[in-house]
């Protein structure tokens, strides 16, 4: 069993959208999840573990305050904080949620080569590197910095997986929940208003 | 300048009239007015495969007299080699629905990247026939279904069991022994991302998996018809004639999922209506046609318009549209006979009068029209029709609300005279059912609907998000706005994508009450070379694909590009 990144990233949209954050945000977060698994990363579990600390509630927080990593990375690729310009500066971000999820935004910032420093993020990501801080990385939440090295942060050897694998059914099953908060209950009235509908086909 | 321009045009040697303003094109009762044209991709898919000398067999066929079992369809080019994968199925009668909500149909198929041996086919025997409840991989490209024509398909099978050809006005009424109800690519159910294929050559353009599915599952319809009355009746069986054969094509059942596609996907539809406009700009900009362009246009006007009085529904709106063409097609073919070589810019004067003279029909199949006698400048064009959408188009945060502003006004300056307070302004709420995920349309009104609205309304949404810059201070930053309204995220986004593309923005309303979703899929079927739009009501319509095209044994002897309009009766041609 294997998904596709396409399936991975409409899921994490919807699973975003219907944990209660706006369809830009959820955009955000289906975009990071995407990244990382293409560099061999556990976005998914990432935003099951982030998702579900707000299982219950009825929308996940949405302001860097609140610790969103999703908001936090926004703020950042919009260029509303200013980034370090030197090896010696670093970018406090506060405390973070899944902060996994806000590894991609920094990627991406420009002109490059900036690093997430976070609780159990080591220096240059490496799936070889085993699932220890990967684990520890996704659940937990902490203090993050961003800072500015002289290479990139992810090993760009990594940027051909284009399939999210077995191991990640259990996420995969839990986003399905929240995914389908964003469909709308079955009822007559809203079975007459699909394509085809009181029509037969046996012509 | 729009971004096709930077993937294709670079040595842009062909003179070029300017383009259509967007704001006459991008409205629905346009696009909704669209015909298939040389850069459809079923006709850049057909124009390729010959080119290139593509092969075709049938590996397997293990179909039994009931009608069920598997066949194999292999195509092979310069470089890579395919294989539809198609499944028969028994299906009661009941259970037959062109519905996204059924759950059984009469074949399922899928075209796998590579050949297939025999694990691959009892893997895909077990998820296949599911469709959407079962599981593809990344060997696999794309998913689809199709349900029998009962009536035509019966009456062909029990003729050619007795010897004889099919009713010739049976065929041409229904025109297809299949239907499909769902052709899905591009990573849907575990197939392989678009991403894994889009560099081969032969998949240059838009859709070209799915085309050349759907023309593989055509082949496989015929075949099961013929092997049924074979086993019928062995002694007297005939094949069916390949003029009546070619008369056949695909039949599909089109819903609403198709509307959010082009949506949400403006650099794409960005990408296929600027290459269409490029067409005509270069048509418009040709100095003087010779006599050999001016016959071979006065040929095809007559066979476009037989094509017109050949097309018959039942819904009342596009009766009264069609018959509104075929004085349309009266006028075309007089303003083509007269044409003449001393006429300088012919084909922008034959435009100008007739975006004055006829309907939004009838231009649009004068604009589709035009590009035939011009391959030679038009078929390049095909190369561009495609672009990658981002996930996430990253936010320039630091532009200014007063720029922003003023940027949703040049936009979408079509909105100011609509009143979205108003309950007709937004009437409808795209959402999607928990049955099978099925999309629809509801009433906003009537049902609970708006907690599950999709955001499949741009005007309404960017007229939201000036209402609420508008109560900001003008220096401050966009990004600054978006963390006090994560909210307009989605639209702030979109605003500033579709900025960069001219032809990304459907303008008009499309939440309206009086909006008919039938014109976001006729334009996109239309790209994809459809013909004969059957509207069944004004959420979903009936399509054939591929009629009078040629079959995978005879794309050797035929050439594609003359059998999309119908022959006429010997001596009709013009002079």
């Amino acid at each position: 069993m294997s998904w596709s990144l396409g399936e991975t990233a409409a899921l994490a949209l919807k699973a975003a959208r219907g944990a209660g954050m706006s369809w830009g945000l959820a955009e955000e977060t289906a975009a990071s999840v995407v990244w990382l698994h293409s560099h061999g990363l556990p976005g998914i579990s990432a935003l099951c573990s982030y998702l579900g600390q707000y299982l219950g509630q009825t929308a996940a927080p949405q302001s860097p305050e609140g610790g969103c990593p999703i908001m936090t990375g926004c703020a950042l690729i919009d260029g509303m904080t200013d980034v370090p310009e030197t090896s010696s500066q670093t970018l406090d971000l506060g405390h973070v949620h899944a902060p996994l999820l806000l590894l991609p935004f920094v990627a991406r910032l420009e002109p490059g080569h900036y690093w997430l420093q976070a609780p159990g993020l080591p220096g240059t990501v490496s799936i070889t590197k085993g699932d220890g801080w990967q684990s520890h990385c996704l659940r937990g939440s902490g203090s993050c910095k961003v800072s500015l090295g002289n290479r990139p942060q992810v090993d760009p050897a990594l940027q051909t997986i284009t399939r999210v694998d077995g191991r990640f059914t259990c996420c995969v099953d839990r986003l399905n929940a929240y995914a389908y908060r964003t469909y709308a209950p079955a009822t007559g009235q809203s079975r007459m208003s699909g394509a085809g509908a009181g029509l037969t086909d046996n012509d | 300048m729009a971004e096709h321009m930077d993937q294709t045009e670079q040595a842009a040697t062909v003179a070029e009239a300017p383009l259509r303003d967007p704001q006459t094109v991008m409205r629905l009762s346009r696009l909704g007015a669209f015909h298939q044209s040389r850069l459809s991709f079923m006709r850049v898919l057909l124009r390729r495969l010959k080119n290139e000398g593509w092969h075709f067999d049938r590996p397997v066929f293990d179909i039994d007299e009931r009608g069920v079992g598997v066949a194999t369809y292999r195509v092979s080019g310069p470089q890579n080699t395919y294989t539809l994968v198609a499944f028969a199925h028994e299906l009661d009668d009941s259970l037959r629905s062109d519905r996204v909500i059924a759950e059984a149909w009469d074949t399922t198929f899928t075209l796998c990247d590579g050949e297939v041996d025999a694990a691959q086919i009892e893997r895909l025997s077990a998820n296949v026939p599911k469709q959407e409840a079962g599981r593809v991989s990344d060997t696999e490209m794309v998913l689809s279904r199709a349900n029998k024509s009962v009536r035509l398909f019966k009456h062909v099978v029990d003729q050619l069991a007795a010897g004889a050809q099919p009713d010739a006005t049976m065929i041409d009424e229904v025109g297809y022994l299949v239907r499909t109800t769902a052709v899905y690519g591009s990573g849907k159910f575990g197939a392989a991302d678009r991403v894994n294929w889009a560099t081969r050559p032969e998949f240059t353009g838009s859709f070209q998996p799915e085309m050349l599915a759907v023309w593989l599952i055509r082949t496989f319809s015929v075949d099961l018809a013929e092997h049924m009355a074979r086993v019928a009746a062995p002694a007297t069986a005939v094949r069916l004639d390949p003029e009546i054969r070619r008369k056949l094509g695909v039949g599909n059942s089109t819903g609403l999922g198709m509307a959010p596609f082009l949506i949400n996907h403006p650099r794409l539809i960005n990408s296929w209506i600027a290459a269409r406009e490029t067409a005509l700009a270069r048509l418009r900009a040709i100095e003087t046609a010779d006599d050999s362009k001016i016959r071979q246009f006065r040929l095809l006007a007559r066979r476009a318009a037989k094509n017109a009085n050949e097309w018959h529904v039942a819904d009342e709106r596009q009766k009264a549209k069609i018959e509104r063409l075929r004085d349309d097609f009266n006028w075309i073919v007089a303003r083509a006979d007269a044409l003449d070589t001393a006429d300088v810019t012919p084909w922008d004067s034959f435009y100008r009068e007739a975006e004055a003279t006829l309907s939004l029909e009838g231009q649009e199949a004068l604009v589709s029209l035009m590009m035939e006698p011009y391959g030679e400048i038009v078929d390049q064009l095909a190369a561009c029709m495609h672009a990658d959408e981002e996930l996430a188009h990253r936010i320039d945060g630091r532009a200014t609300v007063a720029d922003t502003i003023t940027n949703i006004d040049a936009q979408y300056g079509w909105t100011h005279g609509i009143d979205f307070e108003s309950d007709d302004a937004q009437a409808r709420v795209w959402y999607v059912s928990e049955e099978k995920l099925e999309p629809r349309l509801g009433e906003r009104f009537e049902e609970t609907l708006e907690p599950y609205e999709q955001p499949l309304s741009p005007g309404r949404d960017a007229a939201r998000m000036r209402r609420d810059l508008a109560a900001c201070d003008g220096e401050s930053s966009l990004g600054a706005f978006l963390l006090q309204h994560p909210e307009h995220r989605h639209m702030a986004r979109r605003l500033q994508q579709v900025s960069r593309l001219a032809y990304g923005e459907i303008r008009d309303n499309t939440i309206a009450a009086e909006m008919l979703p039938i014109d976001l899929l006729r334009c996109k079927l239309s790209f994809f070379g459809a013909t004969r739009f059957d509207p069944r009501s004004d959420r979903w319509l009936r399509i054939t694909m591929y009629k009078g095209a040629p079959f995978p044994d005879e794309l050797g002897e035929l050439d594609p590009d003359d059998l999309f309009y119908p022959q006429l009766a010997d001596g009709a041609a013009p002079q």
